[in-house]
């Protein structure tokens, strides 16, 4: 009896207590934040800018997004302001992409990124993203082209980037990752293209960084060499220019290993390159069935990529960046030597040695043997 | 008297071991030679483990306490009970408190940590006052579950490894590297000085050289492995986190639909530091009755576990400390209780021993007979 | 909250005392009161919100003395 009469309460507090609802947040109470993009502000710090997916209730549930911009002194005060504009808290647990304008890029990246790495509620697999030629606001005010918002699309074009390998789709974990050890970071670049009355975003090439200091930009060509080196080539389209032809080949598999030697004063870095790839498409008659023609088209296939590679890398020295990470893989096959030219590294960077070796294998022709006399 | 047999001791083992290193990683750092730590750490810590299987196997059936009144006497034996009681609640309360901060962060953000760590004390309670049966019992069912998650969400993630990040091997040179093998040895091998507070209970007589080793080194398997991973996946930035594995686990992406999966891992993160705390909370009520003379100590099971989750609560004012403390002071905290004490108990075991040594001739021989 | 903790610390004491009471185990209902009593004065101070000083604090200050000087 005595235990019954101990166990009543006991379970009515744990009925009470045990509802794990001290702090539940139900969905139309929340504002939730699929992108943000960030400038200097005018009147303060930084201005934020987030597109909010607004759920309301009704008879049928209804999605939509909206635009707000606010300013504040540190990141996240600008985050928690927006409650004064719109009215509800912002969950940030699906934001998908952050755009940061070039002047903020310029000055120090890290300043607005770390917010995003030390708040438990966004996640590291957000997409960064540089605003080139215009604001990081009007990114997020532009017309809408396939789906709901802008950042989801923003965001899947660069998840789909891997069929393009024109920008390098680099993830906030990516970034940090890269900011810790020797490598400068390449991050993807968003332009506004305005045609007839519209203005629309779209994503191509790298901003190259100087450590945590935007440096310059790369095209999308210059890009996909650099993927190239990086061995992060997933897919993509090489053309290769074969008088009067144009030869459209189409990356299957690239495989990229570097290598780096140091010889007293002198180090090395030997890329080898080896890419299979498919004819997809040529601009006019190639007799493929002439195997010495198949040869020539890989070897100049070989060559062109050759000579895109040592330009990118020319790029970079000129902008005194170690985006392919050399000075990473010298740290790691050599961790004294690196302990020597790590403080000079910019200048070093500039005098390595690099040899480049490639390897184009032409595994078929897809759908066609004969093409059109 | 209640016993437990091998298996279960073991199970016991190997989570106690894992309870919340995995949650918090190791200690001091020495980034991706941390798995050469690992491994020092392992070695330095096999003597130790056989030395403490000695003890206990000098005094078969016999918890800490009472093997610490017998060699010392009443006063001096008490003074070594205290210590132990005391790094035993105080071990149990770490556990806790990382515990609780890890929830704390990760998802109940606004909830008062508290809260959290009073309903995971509830059933450490429990577990403790029904006794080490019981919790060998769980261990048997957990520890599967534990390994089976931690395997799964390793081979998941092994499309977000970077084997390079390994390399180069010993960067940080060797007496860093070394120093960080005794953080490791500290946090968690030689925490299982505790063990000698449940392995009275051993089934099988001498068995405790196997339950040790055995023990300590699929724990430690298990722990390089994820350290392992640790590295492959979050390469330069693994210490920045306060809780490596869980981060490192939420980068598992396969496409579209298998992600954000490292709510999973919290679970053996749960069941880990559970059998952790109330091993030892179980031995610290037990050292509590010992020292007045209770015949059973599980009256005294809720108030101890209220007790320890209060010390747990007032033991740091924020994480940083709570990280301060794991990286930079514990090891040196740990020498009395993992190295001096034991050695020391050792020692005049062994002597006693000698001393004594015609009953003990006498078990011997019974020994050899029974195994005729 | 501190009637909360007083609360739950008496149905807790009914929970505990009154078997030990009855069944005459002095010894046992002596140290468990001590107990309580150490616990009781944590939670109520803790549902004040006092700063109670961790005693952590005198061990860092010895081990800091004693290896980093």
């Amino acid at each position: 009896m005595r235990r019954k009469l101990i166990l009543f309460p006991a379970l009515v507090f744990i009925l009470f207590t045990l509802t794990s609802c001290w702090n539940y947040r139900e969905v139309n109470e929340m504002a939730i934040v699929i992108g943000a993009a960030l400038d200097k502000g005018l009147t303060n710090n930084y201005m934020l800018t987030v597109e909010l997916l607004d759920v309301s209730d009704g008879k049928e549930t209804q999605v939509s997004t909206k635009v707000l911009s606010i300013e504040g002194e540190t990141v996240f005060d600008a985050v928690r302001k927006l409650i004064s504009i719109g009215g509800k808290r912002g969950y940030w647990g699906h934001i998908r992409v952050l755009v940061i304008s070039e002047e903020i890029a310029g000055e120090n990246i890290t300043q607005v990124i770390r917010f995003f790495r030390q708040d438990a509620e966004a996640r590291s697999d957000l997409y960064i993203i540089i605003a080139k030629g215009c604001s990081a606001k009007e990114i997020l005010h532009a017309n809408k082209t396939i789906g709901r918002d802008i950042s989801t699309s923003l965001a899947q074009s660069l998840e789909n980037s891997q069929f393009l390998s024109e920008s390098p789709p680099t993830t906030l974990y990516i970034l940090s990752q890269e900011l810790k050890s020797e490598i400068s970071p390449t991050l993807p670049v968003v332009t506004l293209l305005t045609s007839e009355d519209k203005t629309i975003p779209i994503i191509s090439g790298a901003a190259v960084f100087q450590k945590t200091k935007l440096a310059g930009y790369l095209n999308g060509d210059e890009t996909k060499a650099m993927l190239f080196i990086k061995n992060e080539i997933k897919g993509g389209v090489m053309v290769t220019k074969k008088d009067p032809a144009l030869i459209s080949l189409e990356i299957l598999r690239n495989n990229t290993k570097i290598k780096t030697q140091t010889d007293g004063d002198r180090i090395t870095v030997d890329i080898t390159v080896e890419t299979k790839a498919a004819i997809d498409e040529v601009t006019c008659n190639v007799e493929f069935s002439n195997l010495v023609i198949f040869d020539d088209i890989q070897s100049l296939s070989e060559a062109q990529l050759k000579d895109k590679l040592e330009n990118v890398i020319d790029k970079a020295r000129n902008l005194r960046a170690d985006i392919f990470g050399f000075g990473q893989k010298i740290y790691e096959n050599d961790p004294k030597k690196w302990d020597e030219i790590k403080d000079n590294y910019e200048e070093e960077f500039t005098n390595i040695k690099v040899n480049i070796a490639v390897k184009v294998e032409i595994v078929n022709t897809s759908f066609i043997y004969k093409q059109f006399e | 008297m209640v016993k437990i047999t091998d298996k279960e001791a073991i199970c016991i083992a190997v989570l106690f071991l894992l309870g919340s290193n995995i949650v918090i990683g190791s200690g001091l750092d020495v980034k991706n030679d941390n798995w050469i730590a690992g491994i020092l750490g392992l070695i330095y810590f096999i003597p130790f483990a056989l030395i403490y299987a000695r003890i206990q196997v000098l005094h078969e059936g016999r918890d800490l306490p009472e093997i610490a009144e017998l060699l010392f006497g009443k006063v001096f034996g008490a003074v070594i009970i205290a210590i132990y009681t005391w790094y035993s609640l105080h071990v149990g309360a770490l556990v806790l408190r990382n515990f609780g901060e890890f929830v704390k962060i990760t998802s109940l953000t606004e909830t008062p940590l508290i809260v959290i760590m009073l309903s995971f004390s509830i059933i450490i309670i429990v577990a403790a006052r029904l006794g080490i049966e019981v919790i060998g019992r769980i261990s048997t069912y957990a520890l599967p579950v534990v390994i089976l998650i931690l395997i799964l969400m390793e081979v998941l993630s092994i499309s977000q490894m970077n084997f390079n990040y390994i390399k180069p091997y010993f960067a940080h040179g060797l007496p860093k590297i070394a120093r960080a093998g005794f953080s490791a040895f500290t946090f968690p091998f030689g925490e299982s000085v505790i063990f000698l507070g449940i392995f009275y209970s051993l089934k099988k007589r001498g068995s405790a050289y196997k339950v040790f080793l055995t023990g300590v080194i699929t724990a430690s398997i298990v722990l390089i492995t994820l350290t392992l991973v640790n590295t492959f996946i979050l390469g330069p930035v693994k210490d920045d986190f306060y809780f490596p594995s869980y981060s490192s686990f939420s980068r598992i992406q396969l496409g579209n639909f298998l992600q954000r999966m490292e709510g999973t891992i919290s679970v053996s993160y749960a069941i880990t530091c559970f059998i952790k705390a109330s091993v030892c909370l179980f031995v610290t009520c037990k050292g509590i009755s010992y020292i007045f003379k209770l015949t059973d100590y599980r009256f005294i099971t809720i108030q101890t576990g209220l007790v320890m989750t209060y010390l747990a609560f007032i033991l740091y004012e924020n994480t940083v400390e709570m990280e301060n403390w794991v990286l930079n002071i514990y090891d040196y905290y740990a020498i009395p209780f993992q190295v001096i004490i034991p050695l020391f108990i050792w020692v005049w075991a062994e002597i006693k021993n000698r001393i004594s040594k015609n009953p003990k001739e006498k078990t011997a021989n019974y020994q050899s007979e029974e195994t005729q | 909250m501190c009637i909360i903790v007083i609360l739950s610390y008496v149905v807790l004491g009914i929970y505990e005392f009154v078997p030990l009471y009855k069944e005459k185990r002095w010894k046992e209902f002596y140290v468990n009161l001590g107990l309580s009593l150490i616990s009781f004065t944590l939670a109520f101070l803790i549902s004040f919100n006092v700063k109670i000083p961790s005693p952590l604090k005198p061990i860092e200050l010895i081990i800091y003395s004693l290896f980093m000087k």
